[in-house]
């Protein structure tokens, strides 16, 4: 951990070795490149790689990535400020040490207007501003790295937290599908029970069918819409049973439809919605029209119904706010659900589901 | 033309660099009227280039791509370090050449321009102009180090408070 991996011993070498290069280079171009020249660089790089991987033990010991921001940049900071002044003290006793300070740097030493030690100090402090330039540069590449992984780690559980509440919500909603649909299907059940008991029976042979297939539904985003209709017309049996005559059901459905998937129970709800809110109000009843078909790449599916359309029908009721909900969170604003007065004694529900949707 | 913040980080660092520059030419004893011009028209050059590099960040939306986790980090720093890199020839060009026009030139560097035989390969015009794209160069690292940092923190302290309401849907 200390020691650094192998992507930080690149970037060390990257960033030395770059300015290395580069004083190398202006050395070389202003006919300065001497043994002197070299060493001096020597001094400076290896005490720079040192003091700036010193500077990185002090950061992970202090767990500094890890505090508030504010204190991160403070410490920052003032690590780099006091590494600076000590890197640049030792430079400047190795440098007189080894013999090799600069002719203005030993001019500046002999002055005689101020003391050696102020002299020195100055010499120092005029070293430290090179020195921190570079270690400036190294502390913000530093922190810029970390806070960049960090950042982009944050992004991805920010997805996987989004991901969670859309299936969450899904799931939310298909729950409250299902105690929807069951009471409306017992209602229709007890109605036969003492009329007529045999029918009543297959009623709910019919009824465990509609729930063992919702059951493997509740699993599924999506559904081919042959499943669904098994369970539609199974539940359309179901509520014939109790309107006999009254109701009368027809569907004209595109055989190119019945592979395409559709949301589980969707369809269910809407036809549920046409007989609650439209046929049990007709003292005649009527009729229900399921319809599927492709239209300009677009899976329409409409529930016609007789009736009128009133304030229950326009979206209020659970049944309805569930489509809408359920098609935003599966497609967005690409799938589209209306229901409006299709003729003076027919309320159409639709529903458009892109076909090429990507699930 | 950029908010009142972004003017106080400009001028806290061309500012700082200043009045560094300024304590070692008065302890060095080099404090002249020459060194103020010359220290003058760097610092105005680094401030003007540094907002015009800011003003190219912008047009090219180099912050958001940054963020946008499609485009690879590397080519995003490839391309700063690019603009850094013209950025600093351009300015430096431009310091050499308006100190040779106002005749600021100090002598080691008159020495340099005039020697015929700097090398076989470079002119000693260019190497002038390089060795103050260096310094510019070290400057507007650290101006862009900051400038994405500023960015990315605020972006980040942003994402995190959106992120609150989620947090607490899914543990309600």
């Amino acid at each position: 951990m200390l020691l650094g991996n192998r992507r930080y011993w690149l970037f060390q070498l990257i960033g030395w070795g770059s300015f290395a290069f580069i004083n190398t280079f202006f050395a070389f171009s202003f006919d300065q490149l001497t043994a002197v020249v070299f060493k001096r660089l020597a001094v400076f790089l290896v005490l720079g790689v040192v003091f700036s991987h010193l500077m990185r033990v002090i950061i992970i010991q202090l767990g500094l990535l890890q505090k508030n921001l504010n204190k991160q940049v403070l410490q920052f900071f003032i690590i780099t400020f006091c590494l600076t002044l000590l890197v640049s003290y030792i430079s400047v006793e190795l440098l007189i040490s080894f013999g090799l300070i600069k002719k203005t740097e030993a001019e500046m030493l002999a002055r005689t207007d101020v003391s050696f030690w102020i002299n020195k100090v100055l010499l120092v402090l005029s070293m430290a501003f090179s020195y921190f330039l570079l270690f400036f540069i190294w502390s913000l590449i530093y922190f810029v790295y970390h806070y960049v992984a960090k950042s982009r780690k944050q992004q991805m559980d920010t997805l996987q937290l989004e991901s969670l509440v859309k299936e969450l919500e899904l799931k939310t909603i298909k729950a409250h599908i299902n105690p929807h649909f069951i009471f409306n299907s017992l209602n229709s059940i007890r109605a036969l029970v003492d009329e007529n008991p045999e029918r009543a029976r297959k009623g709910i042979t019919e009824l465990s069918n509609i729930l063992r297939s919702s059951m493997q539904a509740d699993k599924a985003e999506a559904v081919a819409f042959q499943k669904e209709l098994f369970i539609v017309k199974d539940y359309l049996a179901l509520e014939n049973m109790r309107f006999e005559d009254r109701l009368k059901i027809e569907y004209q459905v595109d055989d190119n439809t019945l592979p395409l998937p559709v949301p589980p129970m969707m369809l269910q709800t809407l036809v549920e919605n046409a007989i609650k809110h439209g046929i049990s109000k007709q003292i005649h009843g009527g009729i229900v029209r399921v319809i599927s078909t492709i239209k300009n790449n677009f899976h329409e599916l409409s529930v016609q119904n007789t009736g009128y359309l009133n304030g229950h029908m326009s979206g209020e009721g659970f049944g309805l706010s569930s489509t809408t909900n359920r098609l935003n969170l599966l497609y967005g604003n690409k799938a589209k659900f209306e229901i409006k007065q299709a003729s003076t004694s027919l309320v159409e529900a639709r529903v458009s589901i892109p076909v090429e949707a990507n699930y | 033309m950029g908010n009142w913040k972004y003017w106080l980080f400009q001028l806290s660092g061309w500012g700082s660099f200043g009045m560094i520059n300024i304590f070692f030419a008065f302890t060095f004893d080099r404090l002249n009227p020459e060194f103020f011009e010359r220290q003058g028209l760097f610092l105005l050059l680094g401030l003007i280039f540094s907002h015009f590099m800011r003003v190219v960040i912008i047009w090219m939306g180099l912050v958001q791509k940054s963020l946008n986790k499609q485009v690879p980090l590397f080519l995003i720093i490839s391309f700063c370090f690019m603009v850094v890199v013209s950025f600093s020839v351009v300015v430096s060009h431009l310091n050499v050449e308006l100190l040779t026009t106002l005749g600021l030139l100090v002598r080691s560097e008159v020495e340099l321009l005039a020697r015929t035989n700097v090398n076989y390969w470079i002119s000693s015009k260019l190497l002038l102009v390089l060795s103050t794209a260096f310094s510019y160069f070290l400057l507007l690292v650290i101006w862009n180090l900051i400038y994405f940092v500023f960015h990315y923190v605020t972006s980040n302290h942003k994402q995190k408070v959106e992120s609150l309401p989620l947090d607490s849907l899914v543990k309600a």
